[in-house]
């Protein structure tokens, strides 16, 4: 991931992408995308995280030429989004996997192997692969209608990798799996990752972006409001939250320029850097400020929340 | 090319497959069963009547039902094929399979050949069990055919693939209940605007005469109804071929246009 000055060729290249709706009845339009922009590079696993109406699930259909951008270009491998070309290397799971309840998951797989146009040598030797690979080997033979939702999300995953795509989208992959299910994804995701194949991914599981991603995309009502990769995330954690339960005005002066946010109940949490930290504690316990909790800050979460807490429309 | 055959292969297989288990299906068979039941049980009665010598009545009246069968058949067939036709892609939208197709390297119109693909073979496959029990009862109640019903038998077939093709490719541009709609009308529309061909008021004159060449063709006699009743007298076989390649065409060409439009349309799956 890069804001624009990647070296190597980018597998997603996203520049200025708007896109919105119209309401079926009354014609209201609701901008779902406004100004995206952003370039992923080739083996990285990149995480697109924000609240329901974000706009994550459009910019993935912008990604799949499902979705036509009213403005900007969306591109995948150098080729324009929704070509042959680029769908031909791309594998994609849908949030839910909405697939045909009367096929069983070996014709499910099949079917899915054909249209991304796998030989059947290579058919036979993927399908029952997959399948196991996902734990759903007992399962093969079965008709998909009477599947538990966990299982439809890992036939799910399944037909994605099918094809070994050099690109992997992935729509809350972990959607309605049990810590088992989740933890399992997160190993395909990293062994995707080793194969050399570039994952994109949307999630509301903040712990799983964690613990797999390189680079992390928050999105808010549209529009990308932070982009950092996790490397940096992980080496910036100097930052440190101090907590206060009672903030007199004093403190307030004390505390000169750093950041400051109301907790409620006359409290405050200011936050600091690791070197600036001890002596902005004196100068607040000397202003009469009450301490109540010192820590770490920068936690995925409370990126999240700093960033796209509260704008959910879902 | 192959691979695209593969994928229309294994889409036409699916909609095959989909369309097997519907209910709408189901309801058709078990109506279509009730009436021809009803029927065979009333010929049941004329095969004893014909025993005690009414051979001329008899077999004028048998012959009439086995057409009445087969009017039957091939209604059900026409309302499954403007149903199929018009619902086949949105509901794969509605349920969002088209999602999970789309988004593979799989040209929109590959997947709307394999789509009406699958609706016609079912729809001929339908048409020919209606044809072959509509063949036993003339054999089983001794029904004299002449040769024009397998024209007859050519010409349901072309109109299930004219009807499903018109309302599928219909149904890209408009919701399935218009698209079934026109492409009903589009068939009875010939013989709305043949009336008015020669009205004085020269704008409906014009209208009815762009109507009439803009519709399909009809063909110029019941080949059916022909078939049981009388011998024809002078069969024009080369018009009645003409007809047949023209709807044809006029399908495909409608079917064409669909695909592109297809191509460039943004499918909404909110």
């Amino acid at each position: 991931m890069s804001d624009g000055n990647g070296s190597s060729e980018p597998v997603i290249e996203i520049d200025g992408l708007h896109k919105s709706f119209r309401s079926r009845f009354r014609r209201r339009e609701v901008m779902a995308v406004r100004d995206v922009s952003l370039r992923v590079e080739r083996g990285s696993v990149v995480a697109f995280v924000g609240p329901n109406g974000a706009g994550k699930t459009t910019t993935i259909y912008a990604l799949l030429g499902l979705a036509r951008p009213d403005r900007g270009s969306v591109r995948l491998f150098g080729q324009p989004a929704g070509s042959i070309e680029a769908r031909r290397r791309t594998g994609f799971q849908s949030e839910i996997f909405y697939t045909y309840g009367f096929k069983t998951a070996e014709h499910v797989l099949s079917f899915y192997g054909v249209l991304s146009e796998m030989s059947p040598e290579r058919l036979a030797e993927a399908v029952p692969r997959q399948l196991a690979r996902l734990g759903l080997a007992q399962a093969s033979d079965r008709k998909v209608r009477g599947f538990s939702k966990g299982m439809i999300q890992r036939l799910g995953l399944a037909q994605a990798l099918l094809h070994e795509p050099e690109l992997l989208v992935l729509d809350e992959p972990t959607t309605g799996l049990d810590p088992e299910g989740r933890k399992l994804v997160a190993d395909i995701i990293l062994e995707e990752k080793a194969r050399g194949a570039t994952v994109f991914l949307s999630s509301h599981i903040l712990a799983d972006v964690e613990r797999t991603c390189d680079h992390v995309v928050i999105l808010s009502k549209g529009s990308v409001v932070f982009s950092e990769s996790m490397a940096k995330l992980r080496s910036d954690s100097d930052e440190w939250e101090i907590e206060m339960l009672a903030c007199p005005h004093a403190a307030r002066e004390a505390a000169g320029g750093a950041e400051l946010r109301e907790s409620g109940n006359g409290g405050a949490v200011m936050r600091c850097t690791g070197t600036d930290k001890d002596a902005l504690l004196l100068r607040l316990l000397g202003a009469g400020a009450s301490i109540g909790v010192v820590r770490r800050s920068h936690s995925l979460e409370d990126l999240y929340m700093r960033y796209a807490g509260g704008s959910s429309s879902g | 090319m192959a691979r695209t055959a593969a994928k229309i292969r294994c889409i036409a297989l699916t909609a095959l497959q989909e369309t097997m288990r519907r209910r709408v299906f189901y309801v058709v068979v078990i109506l279509v069963v009730i009436v021809a039941a009803v029927m065979v049980g009333s010929m049941g009665f004329l095969r004893m009547a014909r025993e005690s010598g009414e051979k001329e009545i008899v077999s004028t009246i048998t012959a009439g039902y086995v057409q009445n069968f087969l009017g039957i058949w091939q209604a059900a067939t026409m309302f499954l094929a403007v149903f199929l036709g018009a619902v086949g892609i949105s509901s794969e939208v509605t349920a969002k399979t088209l999602v999970n197709i789309l988004s593979r390297p799989v040209d929109r119109a590959a997947y709307l050949t394999g789509r009406w693909l699958g609706t016609v073979i079912f729809l001929w496959a339908f048409q020919i069990l209606g044809m072959l029990l509509a063949l036993l009862l003339t054999r089983v109640f001794d029904v004299h055919f002449v040769s024009s019903l397998w024209f007859g038998f050519v010409n349901m077939f072309v109109d299930s693939l004219f009807l499903s093709g018109v309302s599928l490719g219909l149904s890209v541009v408009m919701p399935p209940i218009l698209a079934g709609g026109f492409s009903i009308f589009l068939q009875i529309l010939p013989g709305i605007a043949k009336n008015s061909t020669q009205h004085p008021r020269w704008i409906l004159r014009g209208l009815a005469n762009a109507a009439y060449y803009l519709s399909p063709a009809t063909m110029p006699v019941d080949l059916i109804e022909e078939s049981f009743t009388k011998e024809l007298l002078h069969p024009n076989y080369g018009l009645y071929s003409r007809v047949l390649a023209e709807n044809m065409l006029y399908a495909i060409a409608v079917f064409v246009l669909a695909c592109a439009v297809f191509a460039r349309r943004e499918v909404r799956f909110r």
